[in-house]
């Protein structure tokens, strides 16, 4: 199980919980998982060459992805992971 | 009694605004905070206002409203490209609803989409040559969409840079016909390709068959055989430049352009006005009382737009962040709002 905190106007537009638990072993299967919840919230997030959009920013455990970070990134088991509008989005 | 709704998309929301009676206009709460809104659309036979929202953080999307405006859903799915394509949908520039659910999205980088669940889903036109075509300045978008009123299965498109095309079989073949336009960013002697003019937009008559009229970067033009041939008009106009076009829904002849100045992009003079032709395109007459001058801005491509009253009302946003509305037809302009941010569309929609 891993926590997702999402950005608050993402969680607003999709009426999502902020925090969430969902089973992920890498970023595409948590992308996956809020999609089943929450439709086309992952192409919000990523776009179709499997990467993760320009101006967000995300950190595992503290630790941030590089920009447009491969959605075949692996999440440890009980990690916290932060999606944030990255401050270059204007 | 008829209730009208404009809405505004601008570089950071739509904003709202209604009338019972065309002339007082009252500002309703604004939605889809934050985020740009490049085109919008209403479709009273679906009951639905769509928009098209370009987000710098989510990407682009083509989201409901069942509301006019006041709540919006988050769009359908399938509005990109393969996951091998090597270019993205990056923004939504034009949305065109049509006959039952079906509506079109126009994208950038330039494609076509088609929705027939009124957009829960969307699944590309992929019989476009966009892979050939030049960004423009704003882009390499397609932003305009028009179905022919007269002949079922002929739709229209236009991209910037790469012209007007015509599909005789609902989309499945497409032709350039942009013989006779100028692309006047190409050196002497090679100024009328086959492809790849900047049109700027297009509009057909509801009221005359095959009648099409065109503003370009560079030139307005009208065709009366459906984009086979054009000839071009603004020649008496203080600029043929400019983005947008509308006419007269009734009146074939009658047509409306807000010409800019080449390079700072704002109105000839620095007289913000509408220029109205009633003959085709032989004289323009310039539309500007109560307007304010001197100004420095211009209108885009999306945000000029009429209802389709009688006397007619048009309804114009500026790149300074005001609107302005006339309810005959351009006679006298009255002021709706200012201070918005750069505004990117219009849209009138009525509620009976």
């Amino acid at each position: 199980m891993i926590t997702v905190h999402l950005p608050p106007d993402l969680a607003h537009e999709f009426g999502a919980e902020r925090i969430l638990t969902v089973e992920a072993h890498d970023c595409a299967e948590l992308l996956h998982s809020l999609n089943l919840r929450y439709p086309s919230m992952a192409s919000w997030l990523a776009t179709e060459d499997g990467r993760f959009r320009q101006h967000l920013s995300v950190f595992i455990s503290g630790q941030r992805l590089t920009a447009r970070e491969v959605l075949s990134t692996s999440i440890p088991d009980r990690s916290e992971v932060w999606i944030l509008r990255a401050i270059s989005g204007g | 009694m008829i209730t009208l709704y404009l809405l505004v998309g601008t570089a950071k929301r739509l904003f709202r605004y209604h009338s019972r009676d065309r002339h007082h206009w009252e500002a309703l709460e604004p939605a889809l905070l934050g985020d740009p809104v490049y085109t919008s659309a209403y479709s009273a036979e679906q009951g639905i206002l769509y928009a098209g929202v370009n987000s710098e953080f989510y990407g682009p999307s083509v989201r409901r409203s069942r509301d006019f405006g006041l709540a919006w859903d988050t769009g359908g799915v399938g509005l990109a490209y393969a996951a091998n394509d090597a270019e993205q949908v990056s923004r939504v520039w034009a949305i065109r609803p049509v006959d039952g659910r079906r509506v079109y999205a126009g994208v950038e980088a330039s494609g076509l989409f088609r929705s027939d669940d009124a957009g829960d889903a969307w699944v590309e036109v992929e019989a476009l040559p966009h892979a050939s075509w030049e960004p423009g300045y704003g882009g390499k978008c397609l932003h305009t969409i028009a179905p022919d009123p007269f002949e079922p299965g002929r739709l229209y498109i236009a991209c910037s840079s790469g012209g007007i095309y015509r599909s005789d079989d609902g989309g499945d073949h497409w032709e350039p016909i942009n013989q006779g336009i100028r692309a006047e960013f190409m050196p002497e002697g090679e100024q009328y390709p086959e492809s790849g003019q900047c049109v700027h937009k297009f509009v057909l008559s509801p009221s005359q068959k095959g009648r099409v009229w065109l503003q370009n970067h560079g030139g307005v033009y009208r065709s009366d055989d459906g984009g086979d041939t054009w000839s071009a008009i603004g020649g008496p106009l203080p600029s043929d430049f400019g983005f947008s076009i509308v006419v007269h829904p009734d009146d074939a002849d009658r047509a409306y352009v807000t010409p800019l100045v080449r390079g700072p992009r704002w109105s000839p003079d620095n007289v913000l006005a509408v220029y109205r032709t009633a003959d085709g395109g032989e004289h323009w007459d310039r539309l500007s009382q109560k307007l304010p001058e001197p100004t420095f801005c211009g209108v885009l491509r999306d945000a000029f737009t009429a209802d389709g009253a009688s006397p007619l009302g048009l309804y114009f946003g500026t790149t300074s962040g005001a609107v302005y509305h006339s309810a005959d037809e351009g006679a006298h302009w009255d002021l709706v709002a200012q201070h918005l941010p750069r505004i990117y569309s219009v849209v009138v929609a009525s509620e009976s």
